[in-house]
């Protein structure tokens, strides 16, 4: 069964550890501005967002992409840059509809995640239950749960009642 | 190495900056952030400095290991002359403001930075703004006026990425004498006026972002280490409610050990218990790498404020002031806080000050004229006013930005005769020993040179502890055996352990956790320990260290803390235990006395003076005058790190 990221906003804490994680994982050392995953926040709230790639089944950044550099594996899903095909265009990170591809100046092409060929180091560094790494079955139910909490949640601040 | 050993030396006056570097001698013998912070405050801060002048100088320093993902490891310092009046006479004290944040640290670290060495004055009000190697002077005139938070959302939003800011609300600005910083929106350099010190410089706000990677030297052992450490802060049995609550759980221990002495337990517990808590919070937040998200977002939800939300920790400060000032509407204090936070202001200093002249007021011994005509009301919406006048620093409120001091200085009012906290050094503690009973803590606020913990939390903050859990943790700071039994040899003085000697290695160990730059939630819950934080560092510099080095360092900073503020003119008298302490608070719960942490014996001042001399023994010091001798600073080598000991011994 193909596996998947999923993000529960409402349990990130925005404390970074999966993009300490990623880079850490990627290339040696700590690096916001290496990571592949990012938290995005909402600054006058702090609500936080993290937004990574979702290996998407039809995944505009490889039509994007003019060298075909960026593939998606047939096997295991996983959406793959060929760093020795890509010519840092940025195509693909124009073509993202979930600005899951960064670009990062300093490394020359574009950077996205691979799940880690299956074992996601974002997940296993949050401690939060904000990233679950889950077969896409499955997600439906966790989803749906976050979602009845969410809206619990926000049926309380609308009518200022519990339960 | 998670240490880049250079420094961005900024004029403000001349708008001149340099990148200067630092040896590697100096990080191995004083760790690095605040540690090698107060070395440059040796070079460039001067002691005889007036705080709110432009040569006074402002240190930035970024812990050892910030920018890593060390559970915890965000820290920051900011070392200055602080402008709150210490004593009658006017003196100033020089030491460090600390806190953690989300962004801050890492991106100033990342910037390439370990420190910033702040000084002159802006023509105009400017932020800087460091994004990697660029340094800029930007006009802030669009910012002033503005609240800490409003200037951080507009900042990271010109910038469009999350970068680290520092920033000062009204109260910085007017120069209030207790006026703070705020630190990416959640957390705060707090406490003595470093608020007013930007404000003198004209100096808003910093914004910092950087894209250079943090890395550590020994990138396997570090992150067996980090695991190692996640795993047992992962699985600690408080952590779910610590995450729910963040600094607004434990009410259940708070309630005895912060207890005000006004209300009865179970009218306080009604108006401002957990559950009262739980109706205004809407999440916790964590800094950057923590497991234990402490920060607070919270929302009022209903009633006169309905709708405003605000970021810090307000649960504790509230619930203590609002029953100081019987405040019975929680919701009130809460939005109190978020005024403040707007504001930068110092809560705990601001309404106890207004708690004790309302009341003075209403007991005839402050009177109209002496408040230039103001009558002063014990109601919330006088309560706002008069806050509102010394943020702006209108009349009265004018006087009271000045601080405790200022009081005795004009109206002859002792600050020592208010009734909850206690008064050191010109500041207000915001714990009161006799509720929370004499432990370390409580010593450290009158023995540090600036009357703050700064960070120096232990496992002896919380109540219930064995003595046997107490021992362990001190054991893990790696002390010889025979110190260890010596701290735990029962007395009638002090009872199970010496708390004066307990605190001489505490305030070390601390000032090594602050220069590595890690929280101190975690070893107030005994979560991380000194070897711990010395496998890290040793790990992540390659300067290899075991926990006694890192008190051994932790010594040689607080030394020189000390000898920055000896040509001003502290000594062993300014070092008093608070007056207050040795009456007892008569409350509806009954008479509550200063015990000892067990709460077996009443501690008495001769107890605390014994304590103390055997506190100034034990640091190897001058006991009579509470000072650093020659031979004790020869023996710490700070000769050999190019400080001028003489220099400020003989001033």
């Amino acid at each position: 069964m193909e596996k998947m990221i999923l993000i529960d906003p409402d349990k990130c804490r925005g404390c970074m550890r999966c993009e300490l994680a990623c880079s850490f994982n990627k290339e040696k050392s700590f690096n916001n501005a290496h990571s592949r995953i990012r938290i995005f926040a909402v600054q006058e709230v702090l609500a936080f967002m993290p937004v990574v790639c979702q290996h998407c089944e039809t995944p505009l950044c490889t039509y994007a992409c003019p060298t075909k550099a960026i593939r998606k594996d047939p096997a295991t899903g996983i959406v793959k840059i060929d760093e020795n095909l890509c010519i840092g265009c940025l195509s693909c990170f124009a073509a993202c509809p979930l600005s899951g591809i960064f670009t990062a100046p300093d490394l020359k092409v574009p950077i996205k995640c691979d799940l880690c060929d299956g074992e996601p180091k974002c997940v296993e560094a949050c401690d939060y239950g904000a990233l679950q790494f889950v077969d896409k079955e499955s997600a439906n139910y966790t989803k749906m749960a976050n979602a009845a909490k969410a809206y619990a949640k926000l049926m309380e601040i609308v009518t200022g009642r519990k339960g | 190495m998670s240490i880049t050993r250079t420094y961005l030396y900024i004029d403000l006056t001349s708008e001149k900056v340099e990148k200067r570097t630092i040896d590697e001698e100096i990080y191995t013998k004083l760790l690095g952030g605040t540690g090698v912070g107060f070395k440059l405050a040796t070079e460039y801060l001067k002691p005889d400095v007036d705080p709110l002048s432009p040569e006074n100088v402002v240190i930035i320093s970024v812990g050892a290991l910030v920018g890593t993902n060390a559970p915890g490891a965000s820290k920051i310092g900011a070392i200055t002359k602080f402008p709150i009046l210490a004593s009658e006479d006017g003196k100033q004290f020089i030491g460090e403001s600390t806190g953690g944040g989300r962004s801050f640290g890492p991106s100033l670290k990342r910037a390439g930075y370990d420190h910033l060495v702040i000084t002159g004055k802006a023509k105009k009000p400017i932020y800087l703004r460091i994004i990697d190697d660029s340094v800029e002077f930007v006009d802030a005139s669009d910012l002033w006026g503005r609240g800490a938070d409003e200037t951080t959302d507009i900042l990271v939003k010109r910038e469009g990425k999350p970068c680290g800011v520092i920033a000062i609300g009204k109260a910085g600005e007017n120069k209030v004498y207790y006026s703070m910083c705020h630190i990416d929106k959640t957390n705060s350099l707090g406490r003595s006026g470093l608020g007013a010190v930007f404000g003198s410089k004209n100096l808003k706000a910093i914004v910092v972002w950087g894209t250079n990677p943090v890395k550590v030297k020994e990138p396997d052992k570090f992150m067996e280490v980090v695991e190692e450490l996640r795993r047992r802060i992962v699985e600690w049995e408080g952590r779910e409610h610590w995450i729910l609550l963040g600094m607004g759980a434990g009410w259940n221990t708070f309630k005895y050990t912060q207890y005000p002495g006004k209300w009865p337990l179970e009218k306080w517990e009604r108006l401002y218990g957990e559950e009262r808590r739980l109706e205004t919070l809407e999440k916790t937040v964590g800094c950057h790498s923590c497991l234990i998200s402490c920060r607070i977002k919270w929302r009022i939800k209903d009633g006169e404020y309905a709708g405003e939300i605000g970021f810090g920790s307000p649960y504790g400060k509230s619930a203590t002031s609002g029953q100081l000032l019987d405040v019975e509407d929680h919701r009130k204090m809460i939005h109190w806080v978020t005024l403040a936070n707007s504001y930068g202001i110092d809560f705990y200093t601001t309404t106890r000050m207004i708690d004790f002249v309302t009341t003075l007021y209403q007991q005839g011994k402050l009177t109209k004229e002496q408040t230039g005509g103001l009558e002063l009301k014990r109601d919330y919406k006088f309560y706002l006013e008069l806050f509102e006048k010394i943020v702006n620093r209108e009349g009265f409120g004018n006087i009271m930005a000045d601080g405790w001091m200022r009081l005795k200085q004009k109206f002859g009012i002792d600050p020592q005769d208010y009734w909850y906290g206690g008064i050191c050094k010109g500041v207000d503690f915001i714990y009161d020993a006799r509720p929370s009973r004499f432990h370390p803590l409580m010593m450290t606020f009158f023995t540090r040179p600036r009357p703050h913990h700064g960070g120096s939390h232990t496992l002896t903050n919380r109540r219930g502890q064995t003595i046997e859990a107490i021992r362990k943790q001190v054991e893990r700071w790696g002390l010889p055996k025979e110190t260890v039994d010596r701290i735990f040899t029962p007395s009638p003085v002090y009872g199970k352990f010496h708390v004066g000697l307990y605190t001489k290695y505490m305030e070390d160990m601390m000032k090594a956790k602050n220069a590595l730059g890690l929280c101190s939630v975690y070893t107030f819950f005994g979560l991380l320990f000194g070897d711990d934080m010395a496998r890290l560092y040793s790990a992540a510099t390659g300067i290899h260290v075991e926990a006694y080095d890192l008190v051994k360092a932790g010594e040689r900073i607080f030394n020189i803390t000390k000898l920055l503020n000896i040509p001003i003119g502290f000594d062993r008298k300014d070092d008093r235990c608070p007056e207050l302490w040795f009456r007892p608070m008569i409350s509806p719960e009954g008479k509550i006395e200063m015990t000892d942490y067990f709460g077996t014996k009443v501690i008495t001042r001769e107890d605390v003076e014994k304590m103390l001399d055997d506190y100034y023994k034990e640091r190897g010091w001058d006991v009579k005058r509470g000072l650093p001798t020659k031979q004790k600073l020869s023996e710490l080598e700070l000769d050999k790190l190019g400080i001028p000991v003489d220099k400020f011994l003989k001033a």
